[in-house]
């Protein structure tokens, strides 16, 4: 019996399903259905291996690994679709979810048509985003790169704390009557916190890539920990609009409110927000600012799968069917060109099949100053390493607070370590009071990749002291 | 270190399992000690499990032989909580006292009370919080009045939201809760549009149960609009209560109504108008908010493509019979795909049931083309009408003629691009050039009598109101009124 025979477990040479075995997964699946009708399967399988440590001593080493099955039957006649889930590979337990999906499917009145199989026929993009470097790092090796990234840390007396992961993903899908589309997927991500152990200053570093070879683990401890050592005895300043200098980081933790934005075309018609444009009485619908410039126009935000940093999973299932990821741009020097929606977005709406896949990955132009030259054509200003907590107190205006590392810069020089604020910003109005701009580089973004420049922004407003560090 | 691994697992195996064993696995209903449960919050979660479970069973059974299915509502209040859920929130609710339970629970242990019929201890403890109340403090009264009204009533929804609190009053406390409802009004801090709301609460839930109590609480909506200032009737809140005020003249004046019906349509239209004329004035702009286009000419439907129409020569309305031309709106797609509980199909068997009773009356389904069914997008306009057509008369088994329009439509310049359907002839006819509100442009029935001159459009449900009026048209097509004695 193959791999894949009545019981099937994943041993150490199978951490996750090739396109082969979903395949032949898929078939068995569908000779369990009975009654006619279309079976659809989709199958993620993964495997994890991590390792998390504190205060300079590891607290978790795992090797994880699981495969979920999705299985939707939809019946002939008037019948809709029932929809269940499994991680039990056996044909008793496939079974037993094909018959499950198949009572979910008469309980749910749903007219079939005869043009419900109307999804086109795409091609999907094969972008760069599987590493054998991330897939083959061991425990071991896990357990000597994060000893690499301690011992800096402890040698200089300060306190550690940080979390290291490769992941491995195979998804496939099988719409009916279309051909199985797979892709296989790494993730890898290294981030630390490194605290003076009376409380005096913290740093942080954080890379991921899908390719382990592209993050710097040793880079990123030299980084958390001098950021730790020049925040160290930080200073009260007032609350109030200051010239920020935010690094990459910090752009991206409010950056990526604004791609959810753009990937929300419906909510940016028919919701008020910063995308919204107000309700047309004459047309009797909402519209949204596509075709008006929306933030400073030296920026661009678009996503294409097959830039080599910022590749996904190249297609998408909404539920109303698949679609391909392809290239867009939201924002085109400062204009909205363009906004994500769905199949059933587009087919309610545009009354075609074509989405624009929604996706979280991104890249932001960037210009020619590098932080540096923003530090030193500063006259009075804040440095920002990064914010957390940030969350919406409306559809544009956010808070949280800035984190592991803010210094004061006066006449063109970080003058001294400052006690973390609490901003209450729009990152629209950022984005539209910019002075400088620097190259875009990849940031800690584990779940989607994404590229972003430092920005240098007036009148960014903080609101309130933290006494946190 | 193989040998270390089998003392590992022989050690969580002695550790782990005395304690599985003593596991009480969850079953429904609930085979857990809720006596033993200290919260009510515990309670709570404890009696909406076991009704979900209780309630989910029988949710897919096609409910056509059911009245009035139409108002979920008005059922609710009729029928007690299935003995297993009441049994969970007796046990539960064993060790809280009326008397004795503190303040700061006080609308969940309210609605606890109710779901374990202990009304008593129910009302001793919303008596205890209105003593707490100062003499003064009108506002918070207000408030602790109207969350009772809603505990009592079991009124899932405020304002179209979900009530923070799991409710079981079942049946509602008509009662209790009309007394609320007095008190509740006669606080003068309380605004006209809520006094209107707690008293249409009150009648949509007694209106199956209790109409004496229903018909007290349609007067009493009647009563505050008579008490309303020319301003306020002027107002934008009293056209959105166009529809409960309406709904409390239907009730209140019913038998006038059905007597002016049977006597002349134009009776019957002449009679609304006094009623109209009475709450809202002769103020055009606040009787546009309320007057149907009742007492006009209805206009003939026109389709590219007819299914399941008789006899091709003859338009619809037909003339010399009664006749109910229903807009169908695939534009909701909850339509085509859903459970039988969803509204579209509790609608559908409603106007099934009126065409099973009344053989004799002619339905026209009014439909046009959006270029999507279902979820695929965009077929051609005649493979869109016979989805339709199949959807509706085949497989839905919807009575009466199918009327489609194709509709004509142009898209907003790139990158916008959304289609943008214009208005068809049937859309724009029935619209009566706007003079009268129609919700989110979706047309309610239009009832037609013999002559071809509408006679309603305002119906609860198609079990609701209607089969009565069409009764009295079709007992006048037999009989004919004699001319001249119009009112």
């Amino acid at each position: 019996m193959s791999g894949l025979g009545r019981f099937l477990r994943l041993d150490d040479s199978l951490r996750f399903l090739s396109r082969e075995e979903c395949a032949t997964l898929v078939e068995r699946i569908r000779g369990f259905a009975q009654g006619g009708g279309k079976t659809e399967v989709d199958v993620t399988s993964w495997w994890s291996g991590e390792l998390r440590w504190a205060r300079n001593r590891v607290s978790l080493a795992s090797d994880r690994r699981d495969i979920s099955v999705h299985v939707s039957r939809t019946l002939p006649a008037m019948t809709g679709d029932g929809n269940v889930m499994t991680n039990q590979l056996d044909d008793v337990s496939l079974t037993a979810a094909v018959r499950e999906a198949e009572r979910w499917a008469h309980r749910r009145q749903h007219s079939r048509t005869d043009i419900v199989t109307s999804v086109p026929d795409f091609q999907y993009a094969k972008p760069a985003i599987w590493s054998d470097t991330s897939y083959g790092l061991t425990t071991e090796e896990r357990g000597r790169i994060a000893r690499a990234l301690v011992d800096p840390a402890e040698a200089a007396g300060m306190l550690s704390a940080g979390y290291i992961e490769v992941r491995a993903q195979g998804t496939a899908s099988t719409p009916a009557e279309k051909p199985l589309m797979y892709a296989q997927q790494t993730t890898g991500q290294c981030s630390m916190t490194v605290r003076d152990p009376e409380g005096r200053g913290s740093g942080w570093a954080g890379g991921s890539s899908y390719d382990w070879t592209r993050i710097d683990p040793e880079a990123l401890a030299r980084r958390a920990l001098q950021k730790c050592l020049a925040s160290r005895n930080p200073v009260t300043i007032e609350p109030g609009r200051y010239t920020v200098i935010l690094e990459p980081q910090a752009v991206h933790e409010l950056v990526v409110f604004v791609v959810a934005a753009l990937n929300d075309r419906h909510a940016a018609e028919n919701q008020p927000g910063p995308l919204n444009a107000g309700y047309d009485t004459a047309l009797r619908l909402g519209r949204s600012k596509l075709g008006l410039k929306v933030v400073d126009e030296r920026l661009t935000i678009s996503h294409d799968p097959m830039d080599p940093a910022l590749g996904v999973i190249p297609f998408g299932d909404d539920g109303w069917g698949p679609y391909p990821v392809d290239a867009v741009t939201w924002i085109d020097h400062g204009v909205l060109t363009d906004l994500s929606f769905g199949r059933a977005y587009a087919v309610r709406e545009l009354t075609d099949n074509v989405p624009i896949a929604p996706r979280m990955a991104y890249r932001m132009s960037g210009g020619p100053t590098s932080v540096e030259e923003m530090i030193a054509t500063t006259k009075r200003g804040l440095l920002v390493t990064r914010f957390s907590g940030v969350r919406p107190l409306n559809e544009g205006l956010f808070t949280g607070l800035t984190r592991d590392g803010l210094w004061l810069i006066e006449n063109g020089k970080i003058s001294k370590a400052v006690k973390n604020l609490r901003f209450t910003d729009s990152p629209w109005f950022l984005l539209n009071s910019l002075e400088q701009v620097g190259e875009p580089v990849p940031v800690f973004s584990p779940d989607a990749p994404a590229i972003v420049p430092p920005l240098k922004a007036r009148d960014f407003s903080f609101t309130s002291l933290i006494d946190a560090i | 270190m193989r040998g270390l691994h089998l003392l590992l697992s022989g050690l969580v195996i002695a550790l782990v399992t005395p304690a599985a064993q003593g596991q009480t696995l969850f079953a429904t209903p609930d085979t857990l000690d809720v006596a033993r449960y200290t919260t009510v919050e515990e309670c709570l979660a404890a009696i909406s499990r076991v009704k979900d479970s209780v309630e989910n069973q029988p949710a897919w059974i096609w409910r056509d032989t059911l009245p009035a299915t139409q108002s979920r509502l008005a059922a609710d209040a009729r029928a007690p909580l299935p003995a297993p859920v009441a049994a969970v929130a007796r046990r539960c609710s064993a060790r809280f006292r009326g008397g004795a339970v503190p303040l700061g629970d006080f609308a969940p242990l309210l609605s606890l009370f109710l779901a374990a019929d202990r009304d008593a201890d129910a009302d001793t403890l919303l008596a205890r919080r209105l003593k707490e109340v100062g003499p003064t403090a009108d506002r918070e009264r207000a408030a602790v009045l109207d969350t009772a009204i809603h505990v009592y009533l079991a009124l899932n929804q405020v304002g179209g939201q979900p009530f923070a609190l799991p409710l079981f009053a079942h049946p509602a406390r008509l009662a209790a809760a009309e007394s609320l409802v007095t008190a509740f009004v006669q606080i003068k801090t309380v605004p006209w549009e809520a006094r209107l709301d707690a008293y249409g609460e009150l009648a949509v839930l007694a209106v199956s149960a209790d109409t004496v109590r229903a018909g007290r609480a349609a007067k009493a909506m009647l009563a505050v609009v008579n008490g309303l200032s020319d301003l306020e009737r002027r107002s934008s809140a009293f056209r959105s209560e166009a529809i409960q005020i309406n709904a409390a003249l239907m009730f209140d004046r019913r038998a006038a109504l059905l007597d002016s019906l049977r006597h002349s349509t134009a009776a019957y239209v002449a009679l609304w108008r006094e009623m109209w004329g009475e709450v809202a004035g002769q103020d055009s702009a606040v009787l546009d908010g309320f007057a149907r286009p009742i007492g006009r000419p209805a206009p003939r439907i026109k389709a590219d493509w007819w299914f399941a129409r008789d006899d091709s020569t003859v338009g619809r309305p037909v003339k010399g019979k009664v006749n109910l031309v229903v807009f169908l709106n695939p534009g909701d797609f909850s339509c085509f795909e859903s459970d039988d509980t969803s509204l579209c199909n509790r609608t559908y068997a409603g106007l099934r049931r009126v065409a099973q009773r009344f053989p004799a009356l002619e339905i026209t389904l009014v439909a046009q083309t959006y270029g999507l069914f279902d979820k695929m997008a965009p077929p051609p306009p005649g493979l869109e009408a016979e989805q339709f057509q199949r959807a509706w008369l085949t497989e839905r088994h919807l009575p009466g003629a199918l009327a489609v329009t194709s509709t004509p439509f142009w898209r907003l310049p790139a990158p916008d691009r959304r289609r943008i359907n214009r208005d068809v002839p049937n859309v724009v006819q029935y619209s009566f050039g706007r003079t009268w509100h129609v919700p989110n442009w979706i047309f309610p029935p239009f009832l037609i009598d013999q002559d071809g001159t509408i006679v309603e459009t305002a119906f609860r449900s198609f079990d609701a109101d209607l089969p009565e009026m069409i009764a009295v048209l079709l007992a006048r097509q037999v009989t004919p009124p004699q001319s001249g004695r119009d009112r």
